[in-house]
């Protein structure tokens, strides 16, 4: 079977009646939203009502493939999952790498929408225009890579790419994430417990169809030119070599690695999580690639001793490192190699999984917590045994105090008390990724507001440090001035989130990875759009792709809006605000109230947002032609 | 004599290596004279050129240079300097 690109064919399976059927999405709504993430998010507004429960069969799961994968466009793999978050109760949008969202192509789909919950488990079997709810008994309680490797052999082929959650997904934990094809994982705000809660323990997927471009020539030329340049820039090599844990030296000698629960910025002995380590050591035992990906940024890995247990599987990314390792103030290789295949496993976001670790370990050292509230666990920093012991627990909810934890941050500062708000992490009910936003004022920007909360996988402003020609020249492109490539800078912050945005949603509708348009800078809005143009055969242009960026941005911020959130929920997490950088060359910043207040208010002017409740004004959605869409939280205006 | 201390990250022969020395500098000494001086061995001698130094990150005192004076940032008495290879991603 071939399939136009254009297609946007969508299988929609009701898990409570076992129904299945599919439609055909209008052309014209995929130029206007570019498909992937951005027809999800319109789904997501249009099919769901105000206040409904994530954890209810009518939320809904939608897998959406981009809309340019499954050709060779360079690193255009990325798939995308929304629903509404358990944790934050907002928006959620996941991105996920590895070759699911081709498979799901070539399989006769582009978006899978899940609806209603089953009654006893299932999994989903999709294959070349057929689709199987099929019973998953045998899987439940399995691990993720028990799962995949069940799957395969019950359905006899080794090809077939599964999305499986591990048990934290089925006991509904806030921070469970969903593993795809062993090595990406689709993580943060609880994606797995919506999964979890639809009695949907895997989805399995083999197609054999294929894709055809409009204009097949100028398109694979064009792709070919792209996947060149992407070669040839600056941050392609780093992440060939080390992949992205290869920023731990930098980011240390920078003042700026988390460490300890925020409470430091470097830490002795971080060479030892790097991603130069593990090549040097022998830790790193190949390199894998996602879909149509020559960069190769995904790690495979091994542990050297046996003091914490053998792993021989993907390995970790930065996010992760400092997660599990620094911030939980431990520098063992072999322990955060263990400590992130027990999460992957056991299918859990590393990000929260380490950071709710962190904050329990800074509640034990001030005394908030002993062994008798922490089930017998000595939570002090640097014990590795407990972090390993806890993470098993947590995915379980073995014990009460593991049950706690398994809420998230947020709910778990609330039961504990005292002061440990201050330093649980979190903003939106999301633990913050391991950036210290009180120094980039743009992350600072864009972390606050972040429709699914805190953290670098929506908006992630690198260009802003400047460390790059590319970057500068991405930065003199948004401000006019490469002078504003400067982190600590709070002019012209607002200007670069919103461009960061607008190219993050299009990049992830389209369906590349975004280190390709935003940490290296070879695919950008001007190629992008070229590229839809000849593969699709519609007009685009870069002007209508970042408009389409803004209307993707757009109905993700009034589905918050709808669910009640307001320019109170466009914040940072305690810490950032009111503790200083305690030392190191960014010693004394901070993105105090005032700060963030004022880079907010540029920021919703230039949205066209109301400054008293951040909700998009009418007119703003009637430039956008959102009105039919979303326009019913809309402010006049 | 002034003197400056040197960070060399993933230089040499090991990515994950970490060379430390102490180097006396002239009055006015510049990022880039340290640079052309450093003798250490095993280090790549390509990233001598100034195409191949796109590639490193410097710090002074823990600052990148981009937010100086680049490679012309005049050095102090005790300063540090970090020497490293450029990286993305998170």
């Amino acid at each position: 079977m071939i399939r136009k690109l254009s297609s946007q064919r969508v299988l929609n399976v009701d898990l409570s009646d076992g129904r299945v059927w599919s439609e055909e999405l209008p052309l014209e709504d995929l130029v206007l939203y570019l498909g992937g993430r951005g027809l999800a998010a319109k789904i997501l507004y249009e099919r769901t009502r105000r206040g409904v429960d994530a954890l209810g069969p009518q939320n809904l799961l939608i897998v959406s493939s981009g809309t340019l994968t499954g050709t060779n466009a360079p690193s255009s793999g990325r798939t995308s999952i929304t629903t509404k978050s358990p944790v934050t109760r907002l928006y959620l949008k996941v991105s996920v790498g590895g070759h699911i969202g081709a498979e799901l192509r070539y399989a006769g789909w582009d978006h899978l929408v899940i609806a209603g919950a089953a009654s006893t488990p299932k999994y989903l079997w999709i294959h070349d225009g057929k689709v199987e709810i099929r019973d998953a008994s045998g899987l439940s309680g399995k691990g993720t890579r028990e799962g995949d490797s069940l799957l395969k052999e019950e359905l006899a082929d080794d090809e077939i790419q599964t999305a499986v959650i591990g048990p934290a997904g089925e006991r509904r934990v806030m921070f469970s994430s969903i593993l795809c094809s062993r090595y990406n994982s689709a993580s943060r705000g609880g994606i797995a417990a919506v999964m979890g809660s639809k009695n949907l323990k895997a989805i399995a997927i083999r197609g054999r169809g294929s894709i055809a471009v409009e204009e097949g020539k100028p398109y694979y030329e064009l792709a070919s030119q792209m996947r060149h340049a992407l070669a040839g820039d600056s941050g392609s090599d780093s992440l060939f070599n080390w992949g992205t844990a290869g920023s731990i030296p930098g980011l240390n000698e920078m003042g700026m690695l988390a460490a300890r629960n925020f409470t430091a910025t470097s830490i002795e002995g971080s060479e030892k999580l790097s991603g130069q380590y593990l090549v040097d050591e022998g830790y790193l035992i190949g390199r894998e690639s996602c879909f149509a990906c020559s960069t190769a940024c995904h790690r495979y890995v091994r542990t050297l001793s046996d003091r914490w247990g053998r792993v021989q599987e993907s390995g970790p990314e930065l996010e992760t490192v400092l997660a599990l390792g620094s911030e939980c103030g431990i520098t063992d290789t072999d322990s955060v190699l263990v400590a992130n295949e027990i999460c992957n496993d056991l299918g859990m976001d590393t990000i929260s999984a380490g950071h709710v670790i962190s904050w329990a370990m800074e509640c034990y050292e001030r005394g908030l917590l002993d062994q008798t509230k922490t089930d017998g666990l000595e939570l002090r920093f640097g014990n590795a045994e407990a972090q390993h012991e806890l993470l098993r627990r947590i995915a379980d909810r073995k014990g009460a105090f593991a049950d706690l934890l398994a809420e998230g941050t947020r709910h778990a500062s609330q039961e504990i008390g005292g002061e440990s708000w201050k330093w649980a992490i979190q903003a939106k009910g999301l633990e913050q990724s391991a950036v210290d936003t009180r120094m980039a004022k743009s992350y600072a920007l864009a972390f606050a507001v972040n429709p699914r909360g805190p953290d670098h996988l929506m908006t992630e402003t690198f260009a802003e440090f400047g460390l790059s020609k590319e970057a500068r020249d991405v930065i003199r492109k948004i401000t006019g001035d490469e002078k504003y490539a400067n982190p600590r800078l709070l002019e012209k912050r607002a200007e670069i989130v919103d461009w960061h945005e607008k190219v993050y949603a299009a990049s992830e509708a389209l369906g590349f990875c975004v280190f390709t348009s935003t940490a290296a800078f070879a695919v950008n809005p001007a190629n992008m759009a070229q590229l839809m143009a000849l593969g699709l055969g519609v007009p685009m242009d870069e002007d209508k792709l970042m408009l389409a960026g803004s209307r993707i941005v757009n109905i993700e911020r009034c589905f918050n809006v709808r669910e009640g959130a307001t320019i109170k929920d466009d914040t940072l997490p305690w810490r950032m605000m009111n503790e200083k950088v305690p030392s190191g060359p960014n010693e004394g910043m901070i993105t105090d109230r005032p700060v963030l207040d004022n880079l907010l208010g540029q920021y919703y002017a230039l949205h066209g947002w109301d400054l008293k409740t951040g909700a998009p004004l009418l007119s703003t959605l009637s430039a956008l032609g959102l009105v039919q869409v979303c326009g019913d939280v809309a402010v006049d205006g | 004599m002034p003197q400056v201390r040197v960070l060399l990250f993933g230089l040499g022969d090991k990515a994950a290596g970490k060379r430390q020395l102490v180097q006396e500098i002239g009055p006015s000494a510049t990022v880039e004279e340290v640079w052309r001086g450093l003798q250490v061995p095993g280090m790549e001698s390509g990233t001598r050129d100034p195409a191949d130094r796109q590639a490193l990150l410097v710090l002074v005192n823990g600052e990148p240079i981009e937010y100086l004076d680049g490679w012309n940032t005049r050095l102090s008495d005790n300063d540090q300097i970090t020497y490293l290879h450029k990286t993305v991603g998170g």
